[in-house]
């Protein structure tokens, strides 16, 4: 239970966000079968999270890490003028999220990701529960555009689609010149000396 | 939408407040948790104490100890006069500690590597000053350097930067300052002795290594926590080479 409460308590902290943008583009961009969508999304982001933290391949070394970068830059831009992504691309999103993912470790995850380097299997498990509790705004945007229709109408005027589209052809654009660190970085920042957990004015 | 996906996701919703509440109302607060340690260590001091003076007053008694099992891991003999208490020996986790690689400089510290340490006790914690589980971890450290420094800890924080704000140097003083971090920091800006340390794809912040006063890894953990047995393990370390 701590678990899943200390993976919602993170999501507002900057080191989700390379999860929660993209998992957010999805939601917003997409009209129908959002929930599909979203659990494709969520658990390939676990899957590849699960990966790294269990030491079994770290995505982000040498060439897999740039093939990947370009392909997801590709899938981003892509989803500015078609169809948001399908199940596949969700699963391609995902993936990349949890491979950039660099979680906030409180005192549950790092026993998870602790454990996970003698009993993945069981880490699997944990891990996802704690992901879940990150993408919990993601299921509360989808809540509300499932039950609000003024949200759901809102989210389905041309000028929030146009502004979700504009941010994600600039996620993309940044992936593709490998900047995407800079965008969290800023987000970090800005997040931090809101929040009150900066040190720097 | 179908009903079906609705209910679903209303549970996870519900899950979610209730796993809020759930910690927010009954969980641990981490300084009642710091209190209790302190406790803890308390007990097992006067537990031990209390024996040796059962032992000096009445050799024929049976002595009880109440040391929390949770606490110290405790062995209690059986035997009409003693009650033994031991610290569980932290095991060996690696011989020689990952070496400090391309180390850009060192703030507040009179050494520059790890060997001029041999013979401390030290701790070595990966951090870097805008993460937010690195700070929370701070005032244990501080404590704790308070504490043990005099026995011959000592605490090597290794800043490996994460965002490119948090490799300015002066960004990095600062935050010593605003964070009253006291002990020597080595600057790890390219994160290369982050990945040395912490290889195979699994590197985060905050790490905490502890290095016994031949150098060997005694003690690792991820995160936030553990900070009970991150004190035994020093106490213990300390107490080694006396």
């Amino acid at each position: 239970m701590s678990l899943f409460a200390e993976g919602i308590r993170s999501s507002v902290l900057a080191c989700s966000y390379s999860v929660l943008l993209v998992g957010l583009a999805l939601v917003v961009l997409r009209r129908k079968d959002r929930m599909v969508v979203l659990g494709m999304f969520a658990a390939s982001t676990i899957f590849s999270a699960w990966i790294r933290a269990a030491g079994i391949s770290n995505f982000l070394a040498g060439r897999v890490a740039t093939v990947l970068l370009v392909i997801v830059g590709l899938a981003l831009a892509l989803m500015v003028n078609r169809r948001p992504a399908g199940l596949a691309g969700s699963a391609l999103l995902g993936t990349f999220a949890g491979a950039t993912w660099q979680p906030c470790v409180g005192e549950e995850l790092g026993g998870v990701l602790t454990l996970a380097q003698d009993q993945a299997g069981v880490a699997l498990l944990l891990l996802a529960v704690y992901l879940v509790g990150v993408m919990i705004p993601l299921v509360a945007v989808m809540a509300l555009c499932s039950y609000v229709p003024a949200i759901r109408r809102w989210m389905d005027a041309r000028w929030v689609a146009l502004g979700a589209k504009a941010v994600i052809a600039a996620m993309g654009v940044l992936v593709l010149a490998d900047q995407y660190d800079t965008l969290l970085s800023t987000l970090a920042r800005w997040s931090a000396t809101w929040s009150g957990y900066s040190v720097l004015e | 939408m179908k009903m079906d996906s609705r209910l679903v996701l209303l549970a996870v919703l519900a899950a979610g407040v209730i796993a809020l509440g759930w910690t927010w109302l009954i969980g641990e607060d981490p300084e009642e948790a710091a209190l209790e340690t302190e406790a803890a260590l308390e007990t097992t001091t006067s537990s031990v104490a209390n024996t040796v003076a059962d032992e000096e007053q009445d050799a024929a008694a049976v002595t009880t100890t109440t040391v929390p099992a949770t606490t110290v891991p405790t062995t209690t003999t059986t035997a009409p006069t003693t009650t033994t208490i031991t610290f569980p020996t932290p095991e060996v986790l690696g011989e020689v500690h990952p070496p400090l690689v391309e180390i850009d400089g060192w703030l507040q510290s009179q050494v520059e590597s790890l060997e001029e340490l041999r013979g401390k006790v030290v701790v070595v914690e990966f951090w870097t000053f805008g993460c937010y589980n690195c700070k929370n971890r701070i005032p244990y450290t501080q404590e704790m350097y308070a504490k043990y420094r005099d026995q011959g800890l000592e605490i090597v924080g290794i800043h490996s930067p994460e965002f490119k704000y948090e490799e300015d140097v002066e960004n990095i003083k600062k935050a010593l300052v605003d964070l009253g971090v006291t002990w020597p920091v080595a600057l790890d800006t390219k994160r290369r002795t982050f990945w040395e340390w912490q290889a195979g794809g699994t590197a985060y912040w905050p790490r905490t290594y502890v290095l016994d006063r031949e150098g060997r890894v005694r003690f690792d953990h991820i995160g936030e926590g553990k900070y009970r047995e991150l004190e035994q393990t020093v106490a213990f370390l300390l107490s080694e080479g006396m």
